[in-house]
């Protein structure tokens, strides 16, 4: 054993040494990759399952992607269209790429500006049932201006217009291999579907659904020296310990996904020093939500409404306040997420540019703090029962949340610091596919609210939050009348912060933009309708001796793959 | 009529005793015996028929098969034509069992430290390849067979010498015992359950002779014809199983299979028991003409008191593992010594009902003690009409009290004494 | 037996009927979702029509009667159609496609029945070889050490399930000791002896967790059925005869003890088929029963469907079976 840790040491010095940079195309064997949820098919298109797009994304590349910061890079263009450079219209109704010369699918055929028109066609056919459908929202076309043009008309104007044929979920896909599945023929082209032609660098040369993938370098990748990997095993199976298991204690693997254990033991595996535990944080943000519509069950019908009136005390900001200074962020990290998760004071973490700082001081927890804010409010415990009221309104909430262990011990966490600052707690919580599902029927939906306060984690995909941000809208309130859709969970309304949503998508500039984002992100905390508590990101690890990963949450956590290789 | 004396002695039982252990509790404790046969002696002279009558329980099934060695016997010794088959020697049968013990664990060492050796040098990648791993295999296999066959004969004799048992005087082996076989057979009660379902007629008879003979495959057909035909069976029916035949058939074919190696001892172990009563006598004729076409010695196990008169030379009576007396057939019917011979005999219908003398009838009162706890003293001492005190504390000796006629009663040992 | 065997896959033909209707309508009735394992993300416009391209808006008469077309009349032409090389028809029919893969289940299926044999069948196969064995001796010698621990074994083998197997056999034997590799490798191609050697280490875990479970449940059997035998009077004829104890126990009381136990084997087979759902999970074997687990975790009714009826047509296909086997096993029973 501890012969096997120098060598592995001397093995991770010598890593560092710049010789290992100069590698040929395959020269460095097979990558293992274990992912313990396995993909059911290549084409991202027809499952939305992040585990399908990341499979695909070896294979099959959009125009351009997203780096580990969040910042686009280009991929089979030379250069980002911008309305600096004139991609970008200046009213904001179209972008124009530019494909890089001499591009080529892995069969050697040439890609052309036709392959992203009928790649538009082939998700907008509206028989197809595309899952990555909303990533062509406001698209009014997709023309091939000449070969290697390629123009995206928008609907109206689109200030973040980096979204259909950007990112590892709208890749390109080839006209020739695809052209007679279209709309309902989709599921027919099985063979194109397990093994879409792409301009990645590896090609799939077998795929077995829900098992295993196998790749092979693409001979024909644009870049001549990569991928340092000659083949890919691309495992599936099993379940997240048993994935760490792989790369951290036996070695087997190189490269395991979603690692969503018990921190402390990860921690352990991680102690081996064969693997490293790596992470990216995207938006993901675990949060409270602070219901301002008053659930009562006297209300009947009109329980969780608008029309059922204000809760009695959540809508006073003192109370959130309070709650949300009670809360040690840094005890729940450590307890229940580890390394996968920071404390947060905003609902918007990332993009940096987007990241207020305004809220910063929920990070550390204040007990008599918040005590005193309640003090202050007039939440006083009058009849000695350890209880605050005002008015004869008792300060009593119900907690729900989605059954799931971290969740659990959280809530038992925060159910005891509320307590202590004088407000009383019951705990409820539900199966998560009737919490999420969405049933209209179900009284326990997270729509539907029927708590004072609850729990559950949202983000959104790519670095744009601008349709994010649309979330909190007044007319974004579910409510009987919408069959409770909505994403206003906590019925947050307030004319000015709608007036900011509709400026920024009137906004172009990154900046003002940002600016924008972070005074909305600080109305929302600042109302304190809404907690945050822990921006969450995404686990994986990594063999020691793998080279090059740069974990990113914002494209396909493979997005790099062609760089990485393998340490002597 | 027969005479004893000058026949030759076939079978000599000699201190038979056949204990069931008991295991009780969590840890399954040897607590005590079922004492099913307690100390049984008799001799049974070639071509004679030996009846042995008892109520059902009183251990007479278990010495038949005892006297077969079908059993192990805890003690006593048994010579059928001339070869001791059980333990004369108790010395001799605690080491054999002993090493028997050492050469068990000495096997499975064997076995678990060659396989341990394997497996170490597979894992450590000394051993690798195909055949180096199936020859290190094969090798701990041989030597473990080996070790299993040699080490009992050696600790047999290291053990016997240091303690100076021969190692003749161990009782035969499974191997010796077998080859024993052929001149002893075994009728069985129930005709049904004794034969193996998944064999025809002609497996059944035939089996042994494969076993013990060695006979080709057409001389050990005719050989099997010949048997069901002596048996009176249908050689039509020799591809047939079991169950397509009627008791009495069954009951033929059991006793053609007994035949099949011209046994010289043949124990009836109630073989009419379960036979409707038609077909009983016939089973029994057939078994008087082989014995006088064959010259068959029978040790015949019944309930049946008056089938035991028609069929016995002499009569043996049981009571509680023990026999209480043996005598001539004519003289232990006419006049019988023990006072539980008596009950029983009383018992018996008479076909003239003049002569059976309600008054005469003795009914024996209580039931059969235990033979797991048998009482002190004479074991008829709990249920018998004519007690005495004697009887409650000293077991009576088996003797014989005139010619050929053996008791086991205190009632005799004081007519002995007095004349 | 002939006429016993035809009326009964006659009388199969409704039994399997209701039993598809039933199975359907339970899936139907279930609250499940195809796009329920969709992040959050996606709106739900566009799960609604994913949902429609998957015809879930039909009614439930439709799909059934639809897929009832496919499973017995498509797929079989389809499966003739590659045996034979013939065509039938225009060969434009339409397949039981699978949710998740939009592949055609039959397909995947097929694809999965190696490793699942493989694995499942070998760990059967194993059980048994174990169990019989321990089963005569345990019965032979009832209450000895041997039997004791037996017993033991099986108890354990039998209760502790066999997620805590796999992964304390993964724990010992692929981290500490590191013989073993704790995930099985479905492409590997066995072409030499080293090769050969590879397959051994990945499948001798998974075959000993599932063997271990399988060898406790026949060996149990195994032990009473010899136990009954043992004291019966054929035995004690077979020993009177002078055979050899091997051929007492083993041609005598072991031929006759198998007639139960080749029934309750028989009627395991069914299972070996259905994969090892938990066993397949924890080694990633990726048979059939990780195919079963995965398709109604992402509710994909179709594959779950075809997955379920396959097991009902073997279930009752081997409770037949069995049957006719306990007829040519044992001459006392007749089907006439």
């Amino acid at each position: 054993m501890k012969l096997r840790h120098l060598m592995l040491g001397a093995a991770a010095a010598f890593a560092l040494s710049p010789a290992a940079a100069l590698a040929e195309r395959g020269s460095d064997g097979q990558l293992n990759i274990i992912y313990w949820q396995a993909p059911s098919t290549l084409n991202p298109y027809l499952s939305g399952g992040t585990k399908e797009v990341e499979a695909a994304s070896l294979v099959l590349e959009p125009l351009a992607g997203f780096d580990n910061n969040g910042e686009l890079v280009p991929r089979l263009v030379d250069e980002i269209p911008t309305v600096e450079n004139g991609g970008v219209s200046e009213d904001l109704t179209s972008i124009t790429w530019v494909l890089s010369e001499g591009i080529t699918w892995s069969d050697g055929s040439p890609v052309t500006a036709n392959d992203a028109v009928f790649t538009w066609q082939y998700c907008t056919d509206p028989e197809g049932g595309c899952a990555q459908a909303s990533y062509f929202d406001g698209v009014e076309s997709v023309e091939a201006v000449d070969d290697r043009t390629i123009r995206i008309n928008f609907t109206a104007p689109k200030p973040f217009p980096y979204t259909a044929l950007v990112g590892a979920e709208s890749p390109l896909i080839q006209a020739a291999q695809f052209a007679d599945c279209l709309g309902a023929a989709a599921p027919e082209c099985t063979e194109a579907n397990f093994g879409p032609i792409g301009t990645g660098p590896f090609v799939v040369t077998e795929f077995r659904p829900n098992d295993v993938i196998t790749y092979a370098a693409n001979e024909n990748y644009r870049v001549p020296d990569q991928p340092a990997f000659a083949t890919v095993v691309f495992k599936g199976g099993g379940d997240a310990a048993s994935a760490a298991r792989a790369v951290l204690e036996t070695g087997e693997f190189d490269y395991a996904w979603n690692l969503q254990i018990d921190p402390t033991i990860l921690a352990e595996m991680e102690a081996n020093g064969i693997g490293e535990v790596v992470t990216a944080f995207g938006t993901s943000v675990e949060r409270l939500h602070l219901n301002q519509t008053n659930p009562d069950p006297a209300l009947g019908d009109m329980r969780s409404t608008l029309e059922g009136g204000e809760h009695p005390f959540l809508t006073d900001p003192a109370v959130g306040q309070a709650m949300s200074m009670a809360i040690d962020r840094a005890l729940l990290v450590e307890i229940g997420y580890g390394a996968g998760g920071q404390a947060t004071c905003n609902v918007l973490p990332a993009p940096e540019l987007y990241a207020s700082t305004a809220n910063d001081d929920c990070l550390t927890q204040d007990l008599e703090g918040a005590a005193q804010v309640l003090e202050d409010a007039g939440w006083v415990d009058e009849d000695g029962d350890g209880v605050r009221e005002r008015d004869g309104i008792r300060l009593s909430v119900l907690y729900q949340t989605s059954t799931n262990a971290v969740r659990q011990d959280t809530q038992a966490l925060v159910k005891q610091w509320w307590e202590e600052i004088g407000i009383e707690v019951e705990l409820r919580n539900i199966d998560a596919s009737v919490f999420f599902g969405g049933d209209p029927s179900s009284p326990d939906t997270f729509q539907k609210f029927y708590a004072d306060i609850e729990m559950y984690t949202n983000n959104f995909a790519g670095v744009d939050p601008e349709a994010y941000m649309a979330n909190w809208r007044c007319n974004e309130i579910p409510g009987p009348d919408t069959q409770w859709q909505g994403s206003n969970i906590q019925r947050f309304c307030d004319p000015a912060y709608d007036a900011l949503v509709d400026e920024m998508a009137q906004t172009a500039a990154l900046e003002e933009r940002g600016r924008l984002a972070q005074e909305m992100n600080d109305m929302l905390v600042q109302s304190y309708s809404i907690i945050p508590l822990i921006h969450r990101g995404g686990v994986s690890a990594h063999a020691v001796t793998l080279e090059g990963v740069r974990m990113s949450d914002w494209d396909s956590e493979l997005w790099n793959i062609a760089e990485w290789s393998r340490a002597e | 009529m027969f005479d004893a004396s000058q026949q030759r002695k076939l079978v000599s039982v000699r201190g038979l005793k056949m204990y069931f252990p008991i295991y009780t509790g969590l840890l399954r404790r040897h607590t005590g015996d079922v004492k099913a046969v307690d100390g049984v002696s008799f001799d049974i002279y070639e071509g004679e028929t030996l009846g042995l009558v008892g109520e059902s329980g009183c251990g007479k099934s278990t010495c038949g098969r005892a006297v077969l060695r079908l059993y192990e016997p805890t003690e006593g010794s048994i010579i059928i034509d001339g070869k001791e088959l059980a333990w004369d020697n108790i010395e001799a049968r605690r080491i054999s069992d002993q090493a028997d013990r050492i050469g068990r664990w000495a096997t499975w060492a064997a076995f678990l430290l060659g396989a341990a050796l394997v497996i170490w040098l597979g894992a450590t990648e000394m051993l690798t390849g195909a055949w180096p791993i199936v020859i290190a295999v094969l090798a701990v296999l041989v030597a473990t067979y080996l070790v299993s066959r040699l080490s009992r004969s050696v600790i047999y004799r290291l053990r016997g010498a240091s303690e100076g048992v021969s190692v003749d005087e161990f009782a035969p082996d499974d191997r010796a015992l077998r080859r024993i076989r052929p001149t002893m057979q075994m009728v069985f009660q129930d005709p049904q359950a004794s034969l193996n379902p998944r064999m025809t007629v002609a497996d059944i008879i035939g089996e042994p002779l494969s076993e013990h003979s060695n006979k080709t495959g057409k001389e050990r057909l005719n050989r099997i014809y010949e048997l069901m035909d002596e048996v009176g069976l249908n050689r039509d029916f020799a591809n047939r199983y079991p169950h397509e035949f009627s008791g009495g058939q069954r009951q033929r074919i059991g006793i053609a299979r007994a035949l099949a190696l011209n046994p010289k001892f043949i124990v009836c172990d109630e073989p009419i028991a379960a036979l409707d009563v038609s077909i009983q006598a016939q089973v029994v004729n057939l078994l008087e003409d082989l014995q006088t076409e064959l010259g068959l010695t029978y040790l015949f196990i019944s309930h049946d008191l008056s089938m035991v008169r028609h069929i016995a030379d002499r009569v043996a009576v049981m009571y509680l593992g023990k026999i209480v007396e043996l005598a001539p057939r004519d003289g232990l019917y006419e006049d019988p010594h023990h006072p539980y011979t008596k009950a029983l005999l009383s018992a018996v219908p008479e076909p003239d009902p003049v002569s059976h003398d309600e008054a005469n009838r003795v009914i024996l009162q209580g039931d059969v003690p235990s033979p797991s706890n048998p009482p002190k003293g004479c074991n008829f001492c709990t249920r018998c009409p004519s007690v005495m005190d004697i009887c409650h504390q000293i077991d009576p000796e088996f003797r014989e009290v005139s010619a050929g006629r053996f008791v086991a009663c205190h009632l005799f040992n004081d007519t002995q004494t007095a004349g | 037996m002939l006429t016993f065997t035809l009326r009964r896959l006659l009388l199969a033909i409704p039994t399997l009927l209701f039993i598809s209707l039933i199975i359907f309508l339970i899936l139907d009735l279930a609250p499940s979702d195809p796009t329920a394992s969709l992040p959050l993300t996606i709106p739900p416009e566009v799960r609604a029509e994913i949902r429609a391209s998957l015809g879930l808006d039909e009614p439930m008469v439709v799909r059934f009667a639809l897929w009832l077309q496919q499973f017995f009349i498509n797929e079989p032409l389809n499966l003739l159609e590659q045996w034979t090389g013939l065509s039938f028809g225009d060969g434009d029919r339409t397949r039981v496609i699978s949710w998740q893969t939009r592949s055609p289940v039959v397909d995947i299926i097929a694809q999965r029945m190696p490793q699942t044999l493989w694995v499942v069948g070998t760990s059967y196969v194993v059980g048994i070889l174990i169990a019989v064995p321990i089963g005569v001796i345990s019965a032979y010698r009832q209450y000895s050490w041997f039997d004791q621990i037996g017993t033991f074994v099986s108890m354990l083998g039998f209760s502790v399930p066999t997620f805590f197997t796999g992964v304390l056999f993964i724990v010992i034997f692929s981290v500490q000791l590191g013989w073993f590799p704790s995930v099985y490798d479905t492409t590997h191609v066995v072409t030499d002896w080293a090769s050969f050697v590879v397959q051994l280490k990945q499948i001798i875990m998974p075959v000993m967790v599932l063997g271990l479970y399988n060898a406790s449940q026949i060996s149990r059997f195994m032990r009473a059925s010899m136990l009954d035998n043992l004291n019966q009077d054929y035995v004690r004829t077979a020993r009177a005869k002078g055979m050899t104890e091997r051929v007492v126990v083993l041609i005598h009381v072991l031929r006759n003890s198998m007639i139960p136990v080749v029934t309750v084997i028989a009627l395991g087979v069914p299972q070996v088929f259905g994969g090892a759902i938990i066993t397949e999970q924890v080694f990633k074997v990726n048979g059939l029963g990780q195919l079963l687990i995965v398709a109604i975790q992402s509710g994909d009714i179709p594959t779950v469907q075809t997955l379920t009826f396959i097991f009902a047509v073997l279930i009752v296909l081997f409770n037949l079976i069995a049957d006719v086997l306990y007829g040519v096993l044992d001459p006392r029973i007749r089907y006439d």
